[in-house]
């Protein structure tokens, strides 16, 4: 493709907003993404009203749906900061059509990701003890548990990756606003452009603050995944206490998280017809991403069996559980579907059709949710003593609920496409303009 | 601070101006007090009489709804106004906010159980065994401990009724003394009295003497099937006895004398564990029960074959002319083992049947036991007096043909528990009811009147080893109820106060001192009976042939939790795990796993069970060790009417009862959740009961779980559970349960896996299902010194405290739910809703204010009583010395009738708790979890043989 | 294209505006935790100092400091129970059956001894149901009635003294040395005649004698159980 056309599709997606190709389409799935946040409201209405029993938890299994779904949001969050953060400093330029919209879904989903810990408390209203601060009663939070430092990773990412989405936007909103015409649009722009003029001196201090917090926003990637991992190897739980999850997590957190970008990417390449500036090369690099990490995590499979064969009779027992227990299917459904679509990738027809990434992403999406009901459930619902056993139910709220996040998260994700520029055309500009690309 | 301490130089003595405590001091006058003390008795002191006590204290219960209403656990936000409501005279009972304790019993099937009653600000809020007593040697079972709710009951029945409508006792009054000319008048003709079980003295007495006044009345007794020990018995003396044979007889089970025999026989085999004679039981049963488990051989075996295998044991200890039948090579085994026991424990044996079993049987029993001389092992008592009642039985068809014209229910349930009953009544023209409830027979009845709490009564009672028991209030009754002593008083005319009528009946407490010291003590001196000679053995009569085993034999029992359905309306109880099931919440009908694999079953498949010409339908619970063709149903559920919890919980067999005719099982459509806290009873290759083959053995000692220290502080406190001892009785769960407001969930939430025990007694069977191993196991909180659920809490709300406790901050607890995540042993309970708030105040009332009430949303877990280790704490302190041994005693240890459980201070080599541990029977559950329980458990040990027998 | 110039959105003034809103902005935030901080500790939180409306206007000022009663000769259980107890209606009795008999304002306490109906108080000094105060130990261990409850004898209408949140019990509990007294004098109200230094030194030696670790004090089972 040539520069021209580049300069051209720039232009055009920040014409976006104010002339949405396919408002059909949008209202549809808003319409879809609203009734969905609807049921999200009344899951945690009923859930304030009568307590934490309206889900299946039960002793043994006292983190039920809340932790499962609380993981598996946090893992897609994780996309964004890598596409952008890490291949903005690898200089690899073919992800400035994907890293807006990578971006926002990662802001999205940790949205969602950071609600659970708070809905899951057995009372939520007291959630900000967790946070050191200076109380009548004189006392602190303990600095030695996970769930502290959860609070602080979660905190922490969310700031940092709506900063970094937030600096990355500004020069587009100003192009943006440029362009609009109804003043509505201008002043909408205007104010988010913070008075963007597009000066050297402007590029030059949007530069450094863009790479100052993508090097912060590096390191958090694979910080925050780490802690979330340690919430369960801290536990003695045969399944859990083991040292080697951090790195397991942080894969299997790329891995769902490009698994969701690749779907969306298909999505509004579709809806919004950018076929211009998604080519199948910007898909073939998904699906090598996607393959990639997928891989890396069914390695962590692998390890998982072998160290539980020689990690002594229980561990070998949850094992055993996993596989022909009664959670079984939780077990099988993540193996098949992490890996088995995944392996369509090796081939490059296949990576850049985008029928095939789709698929292959919502089976790795749905896989890595299975695979987290699986850690949590298994685990928990027969661990040591056979007396404290229990089967574990999820009810309609603990599905409701998930649903609802769902919502919230296309909710906020559709806005984000009907109000601001879903690519980062400047970005696309420069890359044009210094003969980027191919 | 103790005056010998030496002041800082320049101290001044108390300057400023004076201060006085009291008006003599202020007023020295003479005859200034006098004037005073006459215009207000109350400050003269003296002993009050116990009645003015008891309406002072009810003065204050009435107080206390407001003070005693626990809110909820909010932080730091202001909180609403509170009013305080002083009383308005002092309370004689002593300062607001100290305990006291009162001796007291409460009656099962007509047997007193023996208590201490503590009482704050007048409201019993727990209730403790008697260690004054015999029968009770400071233990309860878990009957006992509910008692406490039965009495806080808000559905108890509060105005008499007539035809079901509310009306006043001054009307039931007037009903009885025109009953009474009436009856004076036909000299009883056609009256009749029904009750249960009565061991008080006095009821007697008064019954008696309704009996002599009216000579054409009849007393009648309900018994359920269930033996009236009133009438004597023996008594089986278990602590004397080295062996004992158990078939089909249950000593330690549920019942009126679990007490009795559990202490009996804790003390047996403590004495056995210092090699002080041999403590062997032999059970051969139908199903599993408590004794079964805790046999060091057990054999399941039909009740049709518990003669044969009387008759091979006669034969085996060599009685002459005993006809027997082959046996099975497991029933030749065992035979010859509890043959081989007895013999070897000649004259200290002992053998029970079950009261089941035919006359013949029995006699066979008391033969062979006479061929060994086993005579002291059984106490043999006397009836109580001359009286006989007439069975229930024998009064349907009285009533049936129009005989009864009168028909006075004292306290029983007949509606309910005598099928056929409720037509029969239709026949009769005059129907009274006294009882607690609302009841199946109060509904029938034309006057209903509602009885007082034997708590809330003056009384007496007969306790298991016959020796009598002064039952005294430990609170005035806040509704208008009367005491059964009342009621019949109203009948026959006498308007004495019940306690005049409890001293009437013991001329031995006609002085105030004896009688101060009988309600001090709870028992009455020289009361109890003088032994008999027991029976002389009957020659052993030819027994019947055993009826072909092909077809299934029923077995019905008593609940061993809400037992004959009486105690349905009990939460505690009816959430409280059965023994062998860990069923809560209504019944089911016990299969055996061959018979569930041949009828294709499995749990909660709902079935019609037939006998005769009766049947019931209910869902199956397949029970591993239950013999093949034994069904086994429990009564006391299936209630109509009464409490509203007792209603429509499980499903009624006392039409079963007695009858006779094949018994068939046939599946109906249908299944039915049962609420059961353990889905998983085998315990495979792991470990968690441990045994060791014989006295002598010793486990293998555990490698260092970790190379860290152990924590060292003193005190530091830690638990010895002794699972030889334990036999699973759920004592220690109730204890538990009375001592630190534990909040009761239903069934469903039950199913779902939310009880709130912070004790749970693990149930585990090993082998082969159809004749597996049992054993229980008590699971408190381990309190481990490397604890993974105090790693987890963000807040800090579970904190290790320097004595090894590990506690639990429910204010602080925002239910992040981590620590029950990591808990190895899941001993934590979490409320998943709010539980408490919505109690009414009676409920309110009978919990115990030292223990915070938990709110929705925080986790709660067993704090080794935390409040009674403060309270000693406390006192230690203000006494400047360090807690003495034995200070301390939880509520599980406190209850326990074999003391498995002990707790101290395992700083200390020589405390009870560290003599425990040190023990080569010692062991960690979970050792490999290393995470340093202070909680352990002693091995239980196969044989029952002192010199190391080779059994099991 | 950067330096194609359309009519501009906004005036210049804009720019101070939005500087200006940020600057609000951070005030505001740091005002609500400011606030929020002083809030929780205000005496419409802790009721420091609040009058309630009770049956009867008694004076603590009058009985304890005028007439020099004792705490003790009311509140009897302070010495060997949890609870310092308030009177029943008789200890009121013994004196007012003598003076003021007929007063108006006694009416009440007349009327609670004739109905046998207690008195109505409103709570001045209360604590959460999930804080397990002793009373004895603390008597026992020399710690002043003045030190929680103020100079109660100075006091015409019974108000709260100190804000019961935890940290006031902590403050106390994790250093008792200034706080404790000879036990003779633990109902005195006028503050001992000691320095700073003395107070300390006293209170150091009786933790000593009596083992008093500060240590062990703040721990949660101390009040929570």
């Amino acid at each position: 493709m040539t520069a021209a056309s580049d300069k051209r599709a720039a232009q055009w997606v920040l014409a976006l907003p104010t002339r949405f190709p396919a408002p059909t389409a949008w209202l549809v799935s808003m319409g879809v993404a609203l009734s969905l946040l609807a049921l999200f409201l009344v899951s945690v209405g009923v859930l304030f009203a009568q307590g934490p029993g309206v889900w299946g938890n039960n002793i043994p299994v006292g983190w039920g749906f809340p932790i499962i779904n609380y993981v598996w949001w946090l893992g897609i969050g994780h996309a964004g900061t890598l596409i952008s953060a890490m291949l903005l400093l690898l200089g690899q330029d073919w992800r400035n059509t994907l890293n807006r919209f990578a971006e926002a879904m990662t802001l999205f989903a940790v949205t969602c990701a950071g609600l659970y810990p708070i809905l899951h408390l057995g009372r939520p209203w007291r959630f900000y003890w967790m946070a050191p601060y200076v109380s009548t009663m004189g006392v602190w939070p303990q600095f030695r548990s996970p769930l502290t430092w959860d609070f602080f990773a979660v905190l922490t990412y969310l700031i940092v990756s709506t900063l970094f989405w937030y600096i990355g936007i500004i020069p587009d909103l100003a192009a943006a606003r440029d362009r609009a015409t109804r003043r509505r649009w201008q002043v909408l722009f205007g104010l988010g452009a913070l008075g963007w003029r597009g000066q050297a001196s402007h590029w030059q201090r949007w530069q450094q603050a863009y790479r100052l917090t993508a090097a912060i926003a590096v390191p958090l990637v694979v910080s925050v995944h780490s802690e979330i991992s340690l919430l369960f190897a801290a536990g003695p739980i045969p399944g859990w206490a083991s040292t080697v999850f951090p790195p397991y997590f942080v894969l299997g957190a790329a891995f769902s998280g490009f698994a969701v970008v690749s779907m969306l990417t298909v999505w509004l390449r579709w809806m919004l017809g950018l076929h211009a500036l998604v080519t199948p090369r910007h898909l073939d690099m998904l699906g090598r991403l996607t393959l990639a990490t997928g891989l890396m995590t069914a390695y962590g499979y692998v390890a998982e069996v072998f160290a539980a064969a020689w990690a002594g009779r229980h561990e070998m027992a949850t094992l055993t559980a996993r596989v022909t227990g009664p959670y079984a299917w939780s077990w099988w459904g993540a193996v098949l579907l992490n890996f088995v679509p995944l392996q369509l990738l090796w081939s490059q027809r296949a990576r850049t059709r985008p029928l095939v990434l789709l698929l292959v992403g919502a089976c790795a999406t749905v896989g890595m949710w299975l695979e987290r009901f699986m850690l949590v459930v298994t685990s928990l619902h027969h661990d040591w003593l056979a007396s404290s056993a229990h089967r574990y139910v999820p009810t309609f709220w603990d599905w409701s609920l998930f649903a609802g996040t769902i919502g919230l998260f296309l909710t906020l994700f559709l806005l984000f496409v009907r109000l601001l520029p879903v690519i980062s055309a400047f970005e696309v500009r420069e890359e044009a303009v210094e003969g980027g690309g191919d | 601070m103790s005056e010998d301490t030496p002041l800082p130089t320049g101290l001044p003595q108390a300057t400023g101006q004076a201060y006085w405590r009291g008006l003599d001091e202020l007023v020295d006058e003479p005859g200034f007090m006098a004037t005073l003390a006459e215009r207000f008795p109350a400050l003269a002191t003296g002993p009050f009489s116990g009645e003015a006590g008891d309406w002072r204290r009810r003065d204050i219960l009435k107080c206390l709804g407001g003070a005693v209403a626990l809110a909820g656990l909010d932080g730091c936000e202001r909180r609403p106004d509170e009013e305080a409501l002083p009383a308005v005279v002092a309370d004689e009972d002593g300062t607001p906010g100290v305990a006291r304790f009162y001796a007291t019993a409460v009656e099962l099937d007509g047997v007193a159980q023996p208590l201490l009653g503590k009482t704050r600000e007048g409201r019993p809020v727990k209730l403790e065994g008697n260690p004054e007593h015999p029968a009770s040697l400071g233990a309860t079972d878990a009957f006992g401990q509910a008692a406490l709710l039965d009495l806080y009951d808000p559905d108890r029945s509060a105005a008499p009724l007539e035809r079901g409508t509310p009306t006043t006792w001054a009307r039931a009054e007037d009903a009885l003394t025109g009953l009474r000319a009436a009856l004076d008048a036909s000299g009883g003709a056609g009256f009749r009295l029904l009750t249960g079980p009565v061991g008080s003295p006095t009821l007697r007495r008064q019954i008696a003497g309704l009996l002599a006044r009216w000579p054409g009345a009849r007393w009648h007794l309900l018994a359920s099937g269930r033996t009236d020990h009133t009438a004597g018995g023996d008594l089986p003396r278990l602590d004397r006895a080295e062996a004992v044979v158990c078939l089909d007889a249950d000593p330690l089970g549920p019942g009126p004398w679990q007490v009795w025999n559990a202490t009996r026989w804790g003390q047996r085999r403590r004495a056995f564990q210092g090699g002080a004679g041999s403590a062997s039981l032999y059970v051969a049963e139908p199903s599993p029960t408590i004794t079964g488990v805790t046999a060091t051989r057990r054999l399941a075996a039909a009740p049709s074959r518990i003669g044969v295998l009387l008759a091979a044991l006669a034969a085996r200890v060599g009685v002459a002319g005993v006809a027997t039948a082959p046996l099975t090579s497991p029933e030749r085994a065992w035979v010859d083992a509890a043959g081989d026991g007895l013999a070897k424990a000649r004259g200290r044996g002992l053998i029970l049947v079950g009261k089941d079993q035919p006359a013949s049987a029995q006699a066979l029993a008391a033969a062979i036991e006479a061929h060994l001389g086993n005579g002291a092992t059984r106490t043999a008592l006397p009836p109580l007096d001359a009286l006989v009642p007439v069975d229930a039985a024998a009064l349907l068809p009285d009533m049936a043909a129009g005989r009864v014209r009168t028909l006075l229910v004292l306290g029983a349930n007949p509606a309910y528990a005598l099928p056929g009953f409720a037509e029969a009544a239709a026949r009769v023209a005059t129907r009274l009811h006294a009882g607690l409830h609302v009841d199946e027979t109060a509904q029938l009845a034309h006057w209903h009147l509602p009885l007082a709490h034997l708590l809330e009564s003056w009384s007496d009672g007969r306790a298991a080893d016959g020796s009598a028991v002064p039952i005294q209030p430990l609170v005035r009754p806040w509704l208008d109820a009367r005491s059964r002593h009342a009621v019949l008083g109203l009948l026959l005319g006498d308007s004495k106060d019940d306690r005049t009528r409890v001293r009437e009946t013991w001329p031995q407490l006609s002085d105030d001192a004896a009688w101060e010291e009988a309600l001090l003590k709870g028992r009455i001196a020289g009361s109890e009976p003088a032994a008999v000679s027991p029976r002389p053995a009957a020659a052993p009569a030819p027994l019947s042939p055993p009826s072909p085993t092909d077809g299934l034999s029923l077995v019905v029992r008593p609940d061993p939790c809400v037992w004959d359905g009486s105690l349905a309306g009990n939460p505690w109880l009816q959430e409280l795990p059965k023994p062998l099931t860990k069923l809560t919440w209504g019944n089911a009908v016990h299969v055996s796993p061959a018979l569930a694999r041949e009828q294709g079953l499995k749990n909660g498949d709902m079935v019609r069970l037939t006998a005769g010409d009766r049947s019931v339908t209910g869902p199956v619970w397949i029970l591993p060790g239950q013999e093949r063709h034994t069904v086994l149903v429990h009564l006391g559920h299936g209630r109509r009417a009464g409490s509203k919890v007792a209603q429509g919980v499980g499903f009624d067999v006392h039409p079963l009862l007695g009858a006779t005719g094949p018994v068939r099982l046939e599946r109906a459509d249908g299944s039915a959740t049962l609420a059961s806290t353990q889905q998983h009873f085998a315990m495979e290759e792991d470990e968690f009961v441990r045994f060791v083959d014989t006295l002598a053995d010793t486990l293998p000692p555990e490698p260092a779980s970790s190379f860290y220290p152990p924590q060292k502080s003193s005190p530091a406190w830690g638990m010895a559970i002794d699972l030889d001892l334990c036999i699973g009785c759920n004592a220690c769960v109730v204890a538990c349960v009375a001592e630190n407001n534990v909040p009761m969930v239903g069934a469903e939430q039950v199913a779902k896996g939310r009880e709130m025990h912070w004790l749970r007694v693990d149930r585990y069977y090993r082998g082969d299902p159809d004749d597996p191993v049992h054993a229980f196991q008590p699971v408190p909180c381990m309190h481990c010194e490397d604890a993974p659920c105090e790693m987890g809490c963000p807040v800090n709300a579970t904190v290790h405290s320097p004595d090894g406790l590990n506690l639990q901050v429910y204010n602080r607890c925002i239910g992040t739910r981590t620590c029950s995540a990591y808990c190895p042993y899941k001993v934590r309970r979490f409320n998943w809703f709010d539980l408490t708030s919505k109690d009414p105040p009676e409920l309110r009332a009978a919990r115990n204010p030292e223990v915070t009430v938990r709110s929705r949303g925080v986790m709660e877990k067993c704090t080794y009583c935390i409040q009674r280790i403060s309270a000693a704490r406390i006192t230690a302190k203000k006494e400047d010395r360090a807690i003495a041994e034995g200070e301390v005693v939880t509520a599980c240890q406190a209850a326990c009738p074999t003391q498995a459980i002990v707790f101290g201070d395992v700083s200390r080599p020589d405390s009870a708790v560290s003599t425990r541990k040190a023990g080569g029977r010692d062991y960690d559950l979970l050792a490999e979890a290393q995470t340093r329980p202070r909680t352990t458990y002693q091995a239980r040990i196969r044989s029952g043989e002192s010199h190391g027998g080779e059994e099991a | 294209m950067w330096g194609r110039r359309t009519a501009q959105v906004f005036p210049p003034a804009v720019d101070t505006w939005v500087r200006l809103g940020t600057l609000a902005a951070a005030v505001v935030v740091l005002g609500l935790a400011l606030g929020g901080w002083d809030y929780a500790r205000s005496a419409y939180v802790t009721r420091v100092g609040w009058v309630r409306d009770q049956p009867v206007p008694f004076s603590h000022k009058h009985h304890v400091g005028d007439v020099g009663l004792d705490c003790r000769y009311c509140h009897t259980g302070v010495e060997d129970s949890a609870e310092a107890g308030l009177p029943p209606t008789h200890t009121c009795m013994t004196c007012h059956s003598q003076l003021w008999t007929g007063a108006a304002l006694l009416e009440p306490v007349r009327r609670s001894l004739a109905s046998g109906q207690p008195i109505h108080w409103q709570r001045v000094s209360k604590l959460p149901d999930y804080v397990q105060f002793n009373h004895s130990i603390h008597v026992a261990r020399g710690v002043g009635c003045v030190e929680c409850h103020g100079r109660i004898d100075q006091m015409p209408l019974t108000a709260r003294a100190e804000p019961f949140q935890m940290k006031f019990c902590l403050d106390c509990h994790r250093d008792p040395s200034t706080r404790l007294r000879p036990v003779a004098l633990v109902t005195r109200m006028e503050p001992l005649p000691w320095s700073e230094a003395e107070r300390r030194a006293y209170g150091l030696r009786v933790m000593a004698a009596h083992r008093i670790d500060p240590k062990v004090l703040d721990n949660c089972e101390i009040c929570h159980r």
